[in-house]
């Protein structure tokens, strides 16, 4: 099956080939692209969260803003940073896609990073300078939240243009100046929506975590209400989650739509989503009415793998896509094992480090009111 | 031509990665010599008998540099990366196959620095004071070793030195002969720049209270020694060019309509005229520190910004008309496969892969010979712009221009037939209002 024409235009690979294996850079895009996902989700889902808490009225609400001040800046300042592996990852191992499709909404594409400074900006106003009740405050998180969801969406417009090079030279040639978006791709809708509507699952979570954490710092009603005001969030945002992905399936071409639900492990990847997310919720729903942390922990960890799975087929599904006109096994290996080496001791020492300082310090610091 | 050019009117795609850069150099060299300052200051507070109040105003400090470093600084890292995809992809391509496992092994120290300033700066009511110092140096020292590996990669762009696409030899492109002046002159720039951000941190204290005196003297003493030992350490940079581009900054080049070139005299003096700046400016600020308020101490950061952006310029201008020096046009030509003749002299659009299919003589050929091969440089009418460039133009000193505009150095060779060379010239002239045919 393939869907490209045999006059499509692809660049060709770089000349200095793979530096290891492509398998290896794709498991390490998978586990830095799960993290990022994570840390975008709760980033997006959080701002939400705290546009609702801002304009509800109460204690709790109160409380929800305090947090979220304070962990929204960090979110998104770790969905940055987890965001920048896969990103590197995506040009060793997809470069030739990747930079053209880049190039042809090139005017977007730059505009994401004054757009990114300014949400960033926009959390730290929100937590250093804006009062917990002002009217400014809230319509900073606004903007805030308003241009992430800009972020994401020339993402998508980029990385689906990237899968679909068929599109390249009318694009280009009518374009040269990158002034355009991929709102031709029947899919777009949908796989923002999938991609960014576990924002409120992601943060409900978070909730969940956080209360269930309260109850045994001996903030029992503070607790409560965390869980509960978490789990609603996980429910509305999985069941928008599992539309989305309804959506998703029915507008992909009628060939993906059968690798993806043909069998074998795509529709391993996909089912396995399906069954975690709905276990994740299970969890986070029967986290709400009760105490402890092993229910909350399940359910995001459950998440957790439910992204893993999507992260798989995602990149399936691409090659899919590209299948006949780009290959992996194609491109060569000129391998850099002792750089690898130095990789992955910089990685290790580096993780133990930062490992040891959150032991240390990170209960101190969740504790404090 | 492998890829698509970003074709950016006024701009141009150069321009907007050298604004990027030059905001991101500023930030992040205050980033990793902030922290520096940081761990110092923590340590030389235990033994002041206010050691207390300065760490109150290093706290100040420290939100000041956490929004500055992680907001502007860590986003337009990533905004240079977005910007040299779009402007030279294929140069993007070449320093991310070859330094992939740098980049990873920096990503590292970044995850590394901003969560040991976080565990820092949230934990500042919790953490002991021995704590807290550790992580002021832990930072410094992780920041520092961002600094050591992105220099590795960025110094390779100006002097591959012995790293050849045959030989791929990594500890030689790293390692390069740009690496340790480039390295020991932006150490000594961060504590430069951290200073005079300290300085303008240290503005917000009240005139009237001695502690202010005694911060203002103490960030003072970050950016004299540092203003000292820059220029020293940019003449041993210098030692290290490449001989074409000691040639082209010292001797100068006469472009077509865009003057002379006098790329040492146009930049030592931006060069000089800051650091001088810079200079009188501390002074005066450590002799009467309570007289010092933010809007000297704004200006010296902006001289700062000026004497970044002329060196980045410098080394732009320097490297022409490569991207990656010797390997690398700037319009993404390969040089070794441009040098052969075949290639050079075959129809141009024919091998370029992003143009649409033209008539042979239709007056687009022109326009699109331009766009995939002079683009990446140019704009019509703004930055480097061809109007002001071609204006005196006739059919025939064009295609003649473009037949030897690579003996000035600056400009890569042309690649194409002599109908190319005519159908661009007869564009160009066009763009001027008159007819581009050759008599």
């Amino acid at each position: 099956m393939t869907l490209l024409t045999a006059s499509i235009l692809m660049p060709a690979g770089d000349p200095l080939g793979c530096a290891v294996p492509p398998a290896l850079f794709l498991a390490l895009s998978y586990l830095t692209l799960t993290l990022h996902f994570l840390a975008m989700n709760f980033t997006v889902g959080g701002a939400i969260l705290l546009i609702v808490a801002r304009l509800g009225k109460g204690r709790d609400g109160a409380a929800s803003v305090r947090f979220l001040a304070t962990a929204l800046p960090l979110g998104f300042s770790y969905l940055v940073t987890f965001g920048v592996p896969p990103l590197l990852f995506v040009q060793v191992l997809f470069g030739q896609l990747f930079y053209s499709s880049s190039v042809l909404v090139g005017t977007f594409w730059i505009l994401v990073i004054p757009a990114l400074v300014l949400a960033y900006a926009g959390f730290y106003y929100h937590k250093l300078a804006a009062g917990s009740a002002s009217r400014k405050g809230t319509l900073v998180v606004l903007c805030s939240l308003a241009l992430m969801l800009f972020v994401g969406f020339v993402y998508v417009n980029n990385l689906t243009l990237m899968q679909t090079p068929g599109k390249w030279l009318a694009t280009y040639t009518a374009h040269p100046g990158g002034a355009t978006l991929n709102l031709s791709e029947r899919t777009l809708v949908p796989r923002y929506a999938f991609f960014i509507l576990p924002g409120l699952v992601v943060a409900g979570i978070a909730f969940v975590l956080r209360g269930a954490y309260l109850d045994r710092w001996g903030r029992e009603e503070e607790g409560r209400a965390s869980r509960r005001f978490g789990a609603r969030a996980m429910l509305v945002g999985a069941v928008l989650a599992w539309t989305a992905a309804g959506g998703l399936l029915a507008t992909l071409p009628a060939a993906i739509r059968s690798f993806v639900l043909g069998g074998g492990l795509p529709t391993g990847l996909a089912g396995g989503w399906l069954a975690l997310s709905l276990g994740s919720i299970a969890c986070g729903l029967a986290a709400a009415p009760r105490k402890g942390l092993a229910l909350p922990f399940a359910s995001a960890l459950l998440w957790a793998c439910a992204v893993g799975c999507i992260v798989a087929l995602r990149n399936l599904v691409r090659l899919e896509y590209l299948k006949g006109f780009f290959s992996l096994d194609a491109m060569p290996v000129n391998a850099q094992w002792g750089m690898f080496a130095v990789f992955a001791v910089t990685l290790v020492l580096g993780l133990a480090l930062l490992v040891f300082l959150m032991v240390r310090i990170f209960p101190r610091l969740a504790r404090r009111p | 031509m492998n890829y698509p050019v970003w074709n950016v009117d006024i701009l141009g795609g150069g321009l907007i990665v050298a604004i990027i850069a030059i905001v991101h150099m500023l930030v992040s060299h205050v980033a990793v010599g902030g922290g520096a300052l940081l761990a110092v200051a923590e340590v030389w507070s235990d033994g002041q008998p206010d050691g207390a109040r300065i760490r109150t105003w290093l706290r100040r400090f420290a939100t000041w540099f956490l929004v500055f470093t992680t907001v502007f600084g860590a986003i337009t890292g990533v905004g240079i990366w977005f910007a040299i995809q779009l402007a030279s992809p294929e140069a993007t391509s070449l320093l991310i196959h070859q330094f992939v496992f740098a980049w990873a092994a920096e990503w590292v120290m970044f995850l590394g620095e901003l969560t040991v300033l976080y565990l820092y700066f949230y934990g500042w009511d919790v953490n002991s004071r021995a704590m807290q110092r550790f992580l002021a140096v832990a930072y410094f020292v992780i920041a520092w070793l961002s600094l050591f590996i992105i220099n590795g990669i960025l110094s390779f762009m100006m002097t591959p030195g012995g790293w050849t696409l045959e030989n791929r030899d990594i500890f030689r492109a790293f390692f390069n002969p740009g690496f340790f002046p480039l390295l020991l002159l932006r150490t000594v720039v961060m504590f430069l720049l951290a200073g005079l951000f300290g300085m303008l941190v240290a503005t917000r204290v009240a005139a009237d209270d001695d502690l202010k005196e005694k911060l203002i003297r103490f960030c003072a003493k970050w950016v004299i020694p540092a203003a000292v030992a820059a220029p020293l350490l940019a003449f041993w940079y210098w030692t290290t060019l490449p001989g074409s581009a000691v040639a082209l900054a010292l001797g100068g080049v006469t472009g077509v309509a865009g003057g002379r070139l006098e790329v040492v005299t146009r930049y030592g003096l931006l060069a000089g005229l800051a650091g001088a700046l810079i200079l009188v400016g501390t002074f005066a600020m450590a002799l009467r520190p309570r007289a010092a308020n933010t809007a000297p101490a704004l200006a010296l950061l902006l001289v700062a910004q000026l004497a970044i952006m002329g060196g980045e310029f410098f080394r732009e201008m320097a490297r022409k008309p490569y991207v990656i020096h010797g390997v690398l046009y700037s319009n993404q030509l390969w040089k070794e496969p441009g040098k052969a003749p075949a290639r050079l002299d075959a129809p141009y659009l024919d091998a370029a892969r992003w143009a649409p299919r033209l008539p042979a003589q239709s007056p687009a050929r022109g326009e699109w010979i331009y766009r995939l091969q002079c683009a990446s440089c140019h704009t019509i009418d703004g930055y480097r712009g061809l109007m002001k460039r071609t204006v005196a133009w006739t059919p025939a000193f064009g295609v003649r221009w473009l037949s030897t505009m690579d003996t000035l150095k600056v400009m890569p060779p042309f690649e194409g037939t002599a109908q190319d060379r005519e159908a661009l010239a007869a564009w160009v002239i066009s763009l001027h209002g008159r007819t581009g045919v050759k008599p």
